[in-house]
């Protein structure tokens, strides 16, 4: 019993793999390659990039076995899809959201919370099953309750051997193995919530482990989230060789056990589905909120903030940038509160986090979500030029 | 495992062998589901994943309790609350006769856990007489949740690989990968019927085709105009046109009107069609269900 509780994670070994963690890559790599990931750098100098080029091996593994798979699903939801509801597939073409023709900000009202006078936003999709409308109350109560119970603190990452730039290094990382998994955006945020909490149950993991821990968190996503599973060897061969199948799979359940097999941390863009679906947002926005989720990903600070307050913060503030609203507690509708729960205030705090992180996106050395979003697929959206605009920058330079 | 007395196999999971043992401490029976994790497999599999997660969220007194999970070195151990009995070794000790007041029940019961799962964004995506546990004091408890699966909302693509054929709905069985609540609930139909026989399966198909077959025998063969987006599933193809040539009353002889209903409720091919467990319950059929049953939450 427990006999590889810590074995797994100590950080004698820390000579081992001096390799072992993930440095950013600033260059780009073309859909061939792998992501390369060697020598984390800890606030050090100069650590030689030292791109390896990563041989084919694993996207000939992932594509030759996936790709008719995945072709198949594809070909077959687009099938499923149509007669159900006219929608894309989530994060392949194009953002999985009913388009609204309708996006004007309603007046701010003086209407209190008269939920009478309160457009139902579920109307419309009523006789949608995919909207599972009859169990959407008891469906996102389960949830709030949910990421209450399984909250990850403030000071996780306090007097611990992973340091905040760290697991930024490693967040990055995960960002760019999942597109490159071309894996559900629910299984990105688990995966780091399951680093988070898992680093907040162990402080000792540090530099030589800390990528072990995230591939292994990111076998437990999939498992959790994913229609088909990348192999083993796949995971193996993303750590660039630093960590065997056998450590990964001992990591694996180092991590269920020590969070107790509780996976049902529910993801930021649940909620943000939901939010997205109440203030009519368009495509624009909808895409907007999720790069701002993505990369809030990034950074530990705001790990601790509740998935659905983070979700409100991410739809307010897209709103706001696309629509060119300085005013953003007009956008908060008495609609809004009543379908979130929070009023402005509650979300304000991160929020402006938010906007600090988008005001610093191209300074920052983890390029990877601005990138990803870069592409014609997010709408180029990391390149709006709003986001360079008066309100980020108001919002950024406000005191918290 | 030294905490638990192995007593006797009771039978095979969806990945794992299941066991009664005895707690030697309490004395406490218990069941023991064993799942083995070698070295050259892909770590634990995903269903056992799933299920023990899953079924942490899911405390309910119609669904079987997880208690514990122990991992030793070569396995994971699942310790679950021992039931007697499965609803299909229940079925073949019954010798073709059953008291409708347990038809009532049982269908309650199995619809109560249902309506739990589904108002916690989980499918069980595989119900069926053997994953349905039932105890001495009539309790029913949905157990086996290896194929389940948490969905969003809206909800995305899964597997089409779902369900036991018996109790696959039409939607699946033409492909279907974008399946919600309703699927469990024309399981949950298949059920009704086979348990309001005494245990003689409604549609015991022998293939994807016959199965198909056999239920658009019985309740008509669907068409784009009682079913918008059939012909569109990716593994379509026309059947011949039957028109429903027996009432449910021959099916079901034994049910009653209101019975009936449910169960024709239940039953639609079209999934947007199906009836969900909420509203199951509500039913007019089970106004005389027992207060103790129907009061008797979690």
């Amino acid at each position: 019993m427990a006999t590889m509780r810590h074995a797994t994670i100590q950080e004698t070994k820390e000579n081992l793999h001096t390799k072992g963690l993930i440095k950013p890559q600033g260059t780009t790599h073309t859909a061939t390659q792998r992501p390369a990931l060697t020598g984390l750098s800890i606030n050090t100098q100069a650590t030689a990039p030292a791109l390896k080029d990563i041989s084919k091996k694993c996207d000939i593994t992932a594509k030759a076995k996936d790709v008719k798979e995945v072709q198949l699903v594809q070909k077959q939801s687009k099938l499923d899809h149509k007669p159900l509801q006219p929608r894309k597939e989530e994060g392949k073409q194009q953002p999985q959201l009913r388009l609204q023709s309708r996006s004007q900000v309603p007046a701010p009202s003086q209407e209190k919370s008269d939920i009478t006078k309160i457009e139902d936003p579920d109307k419309s999709t009523i006789q949608d099953p995919l909207q599972v409308t009859e169990y959407l109350k008891d469906i996102f109560a389960h949830l709030r309750d949910l990421e209450t119970k399984y909250a990850i603190r403030e000071d996780f990452l306090d007097h611990h051997r992973t340091t905040p730039n760290m697991r930024s290094v490693l967040v990055n990382w995960l960002v760019e193995i999942h597109a490159d998994f071309e894996q559900k955006p629910e299984t990105l945020y688990l995966c780091v919530s399951i680093v988070d909490r898992y680093l907040q149950t162990n402080t000792l993991v540090g530099r030589s482990s800390l990528q072990l821990v995230g591939t292994a968190a990111l076998l437990i996503a999939s498992k959790y989230e994913e229609m088909y599973l990348p192999s083993l060897s796949d995971f193996e061969y993303i750590c660039d060789g630093a960590f065997t199948s056998k450590q990964i799979i001992q990591m694996e359940i180092d991590i269920l056990k020590r969070l107790e097999f509780n996976l049902g941390y529910p993801p930021a863009i649940q909620f943000l589905k939901r939010y997205s679906k109440v203030i009519r947002a368009k495509a624009e926005h909808y895409t907007m909120s999720k790069y701002f989720l993505e990369l809030a990903l990034l950074e530990h600070t705001l790990s601790s903030v509740k998935p659905s307050l983070l979700a409100a913060a991410a739809c307010c503030l897209a709103k706001g940038v696309i629509d060119e609203i300085m005013e953003l507690p007009k956008i908060w509708t008495p609609a809004m509160v009543h379908y979130t729960t929070y009023q402005y205030q509650d979300f304000r705090r991160p929020m402006i986090q938010l906007a600090g992180i988008v005001a610093k996106v191209d300074t920052s050395s983890f390029t990877q979500v601005k990138k990803k979003y870069s592409a014609a697929a997010y709408l180029k959206i990391s390149n709006n030029e709003n986001l360079n605009g008066p309100l980020i920058r108001k919002l950024a330079s406000t005191k918290k | 495992m030294q905490k638990y007395e192995k007593l006797e196999k009771i039978g095979e999971g969806t990945y794992g062998t299941v066991f009664k043992a005895k707690n030697r401490e309490t004395h406490e029976i218990v069941a023991l589901k064993r799942v083995r994790l070698d070295d050259d497999d892909e770590g634990v599999p995903s269903s056992a994943l799933r299920e023990i997660c899953l079924l942490k969220e899911l405390k309910h007194k119609n669904i079987v309790r997880l208690y514990d999970v122990l991992h030793s070195d070569k396995k994971l151990t699942l310790v679950f609350e021992h039931c007697d009995q499965d609803l299909k070794k229940y079925f073949d000790s019954l010798n073709g006769d059953i008291d409708l007041d347990v038809v009532k029940s049982f269908m309650y019961q199995l619809l109560r856990g249902l309506a739990f799962c589904h108002s916690h964004n989980v499918l069980h995506r595989d119900l069926k007489p053997q994953n349905l546990l039932i105890n001495k004091n009539g309790e029913l408890k949905l157990a086996d949740f290896g194929l389940a699966r948490a969905f969003g909302i809206p909800v995305k693509c899964y597997s089409a690989e779902v369900v036991t054929l018996w109790y696959r709905p039409p939607d699946v069985l033409f492909g279907a990968k974008l399946y919600t609540t309703s699927i469990d609930m024309w399981s949950a139909g298949c059920i009704f019927a086979e348990l309001a026989n005494a245990g003689r399966p409604l549609f015991p198909g022998s293939d994807v085709d016959d199965q198909l077959r056999r239920i658009f025998k019985l309740l008509g063969t669907p068409t784009e105009e009682t079913w918008s987006g059939m012909t569109q599933l990716p593994d379509y193809k026309p059947f011949p046109i039957y028109q429903p040539n027996m009432s449910l009353s021959q099916v079901v002889p034994k049910l009653g009107n209101r019975g009936r209903d449910l169960l024709q409720r239940l039953l639609v091919c079209n999934p947007m069609g199906r009836m969900n467990a909420e509203d199951a319950m509500s039913h007019q059929y089970f106004n005389d269900l027992n207060p103790a049953i129907k009061n008797d939450r979690c």
